[in-house]
């Protein structure tokens, strides 16, 4: 049954020769731990993809980031509007969680690089297979990473659709982690039985010992002496994980917090001052939003159901129509960034009722803005009739600057905030 | 359990056996006679269960990649496909080479200047010797932390996208993300060296008292 062979039985000098790998600490315990912390984490961030999926509602009106006819879209549902942090939670948790694996990803692979160099490269059709899933999975777990990071910095070097890629990447990973996990999880057993306790984060550097030789495993032949123990990996492993946290993650909780967030995107000094300084992600100029077009010629058009009113700026602040609300909302990017403001305005059920619309209704959002994928965005009826969901006028105190939508914004609980459409026109409730 | 394991590995030049489904204990039962499952392993290499699994995870996957083919949004298939594989391949083939290959150097150069060969310092040295505080970690710890704060935020840093910032925030400029990455840098630096030399004043006095 064997095929002839093409490749020499013996390894070429190098990285093919198991005694070429001498790093002490190498070996089943640690490698099982670093992927046991991945097999929390990318799930995590999975998951948090998927809902963020969820949150945009792809299933009303023009909501759609991702074409229709493409598969796997099937998780949709009703997206709530409580807890109103749910949506920064969300993508707080995905782009953070995501920046944390990197140095994690980098050490679990060069705790099996010998494998990737063993020789035969290809002894079998079973090894043909396993090293195209690890392909699979190595080269998608990248892809996300990189990807994401480089979209939540706005650096798009590549000439695809991002979020198409993106998605579809998340669930190339998922699924090879799930054959990876099913494969892999006996080994992972084991190295934690032979270990009990997580007895290696208790073992300094002099008794740092390799772990038992097993031939064709991960465990070198030739150690070199322990230059670094293994609770010492695990350590530098989360000390640069530790170092992105602390520079990214107050750009989503803000406080405090977000002036250490020195790098990311939306951290540290990343917002004019004042009432309005705060983040954006368009500003009026990059969306043609002119003051010409927002002056006092600007006026809100509701409709429903055939009824139609036409209500200015001032009619709409004086509260006598319906009563001004001011709530302490977050607003929440998909990048990853929210921060929590103070907004006035008029709710948009008490709008509702001026022309009759009913609370099964849903809620189609138009903008000033002429052109872009946001410009337009269409609320469930949980939205559109929630309690703290405002057509926002007012910001701090102050009017809403141009970049956050002046003469009037949507402010919605948990909703994401591109969909928050800014500079409305137009308000039309309607059947689904 | 390992007689076992390289007897089978010996039949079918399955390294490891890597990648069995129940590759350790729960696979007990797969030195046992039976011809067909014999013939079976010496011509595949691993369990039904492994192709099976293998099958349906490949197919899967390749379901959700083909998806993300679609001519509208991903023309320019080969850069896609650049993009899948170019992080593993940067991985594997380049970043790890250098990294290893920069720590093995550092550690052959810092042990020429004492006079010892890298990693003699592991074995414990005799009583009488003077005390010493290995520095390994406190080199690593800051540079890893750096180069990885580096390859994360690398876009912002290295200001590869001013256009996009400015037209997203509406500010003119964007932070000095290249001085901040570097006062980081030297911070973690100067503090590593600074608990170094805590560590090595304390291992001082501690000898002194003991002896």
């Amino acid at each position: 049954m064997r095929l002839p062979r093409l490749v020499p039985k013996d390894p070429p000098p190098g990285p093919a020769r198991p005694d070429f790998w001498r790093s002490p600490v190498r070996g089943p315990w640690l490698t099982a731990m670093l992927g046991i912390v991945l097999l929390i984490g990318f799930p995590i961030v999975f998951v948090t993809g998927v809902l963020s999926h969820a949150a945009y509602m792809p299933q009303l009106g023009n909501n759609d980031v991702l074409p229709r006819d493409l598969d796997l879209q099937f998780i949709t549902f009703d997206w709530p509007t409580n807890p109103v942090w749910l949506y920064a939670l969300n993508q707080g948790a995905h782009v953070t969680i995501g920046i944390l694996l990197v140095p994690v990803l980098i050490a679990k692979l060069w705790s099996v690089i010998p494998k990737l160099f063993a020789w035969p490269p290809a002894p079998n059709a079973a090894e043909v297979l396993t090293k195209l899933a690890n392909l699979l999975l190595v080269g998608s777990a990248f892809f996300q990473l990189a990807t994401g990071i480089a979209n939540i910095q706005l650096w798009y070097p590549w000439q695809f659709n991002f979020v198409v890629a993106h998605f579809y990447g998340g669930w190339v990973l998922i699924f090879s982690i799930l054959l990876h996990v099913a494969i892999r999880m006996p080994k992972v057993r084991a190295a934690m039985r032979t270990n009990k306790d997580l007895k290696p984060l208790r073992t300094n550097l002099q008794n740092t010992r390799p772990e038992p030789y097993e031939p064709h495993g991960l465990v070198s032949p030739n150690p070199a002496p322990a230059t670094i123990s293994r609770r010492g990996v695990v350590g530098l492993v989360g000390a640069a994980s530790g170092a992105l946290l602390v520079t990214t993650v107050g750009q989503s909780v803000g406080g405090p917090l977000r002036s250490l967030a020195v790098l990311a995107p939306r951290g540290n000094g990343i917002a004019k001052d004042g009432p309005n300084g705060f983040p954006i992600n368009k500003t009026a100029h990059v969306a043609n939003i002119t003051s010409a077009m927002v002056d006092g010629t600007w006026a809100l058009q509701l409709s429903a159901d055939g009824e139609e009113l036409e209500l200015d700026r001032q009619a709409l602040l004086s509260g006598k129509l319906v009563p001004l609300r001011t709530y302490d909302l977050p607003i929440a990017c998909v990048e990853g960034w929210s921060t929590t403001q103070s907004w006035t305005g008029v709710r948009l059920s008490d709008l509702s009722r001026l022309v009759g619309a009913d609370p099964g209704h849903v809620l189609h959002v138009e903008s000033l803005q002429p052109r872009g994928a946001f410009r337009q965005t269409t609320l469930s009826k949980n939205q559109a009739h929630a309690d703290r969901s405002l057509l926002a006028l007012r910001v701090n105190g102050v009017d809403l600057s141009m970049d956050h939508g002046f003469p009037a914004r949507i402010i919605v609980p948990a909703l994401p905030g591109v969909h928050c459409t800014k500079w409305v026109s137009g308000l039309e409730w309607s059947h689904a | 359990m390992s007689d076992e394991r390289a007897a089978d590995d010996e039949a079918t030049g399955v390294p490891d056996g890597e990648g069995l489904p129940g590759g350790g204990s729960g696979d007990r039962d797969r030195g046992s006679s039976h011809p067909v499952m014999n013939l079976w392993r010496r011509s595949y290499g691993a369990s039904p269960a492994h192709l099976l699994l293998h099958l349906g995870g490949i197919a899967l996957a390749a379901w959700a990649l083909s998806q993300s083919f679609d001519g509208r949004y991903s023309a320019a298939y080969g850069n896609l496909v650049v993009w899948m594989v170019g992080g593993a391949i940067l991985n594997d083939f380049v970043a790890l080479p250098l990294y290893v290959g920069a720590d093995k150097a550092a550690r052959f150069v810092w042990g020429l200047v004492r006079g010892a060969r890298p990693g003699v310092a592991v074995a414990a040295p005799p009583r009488s010797a003077p005390p010493r505080v290995l520095g390994n970690g406190h080199v690593r710890v800051p540079l890893v932390m750096s180069a990885v704060l580096l390859l994360v935020y690398f876009p912002n840093v290295a200001h590869k996208a001013p256009l996009n910032h400015t037209l997203a925030t509406g500010l003119a400029e964007q932070p000095d993300y290249a001085g901040r990455w570097l006062a980081i840098t030297a911070g973690l630096m100067i503090v590593s060296a600074l608990l170094y030399l805590a560590r090595l004043a304390r291992a001082r006095t501690r000898t002194a008292t003991t002896t």
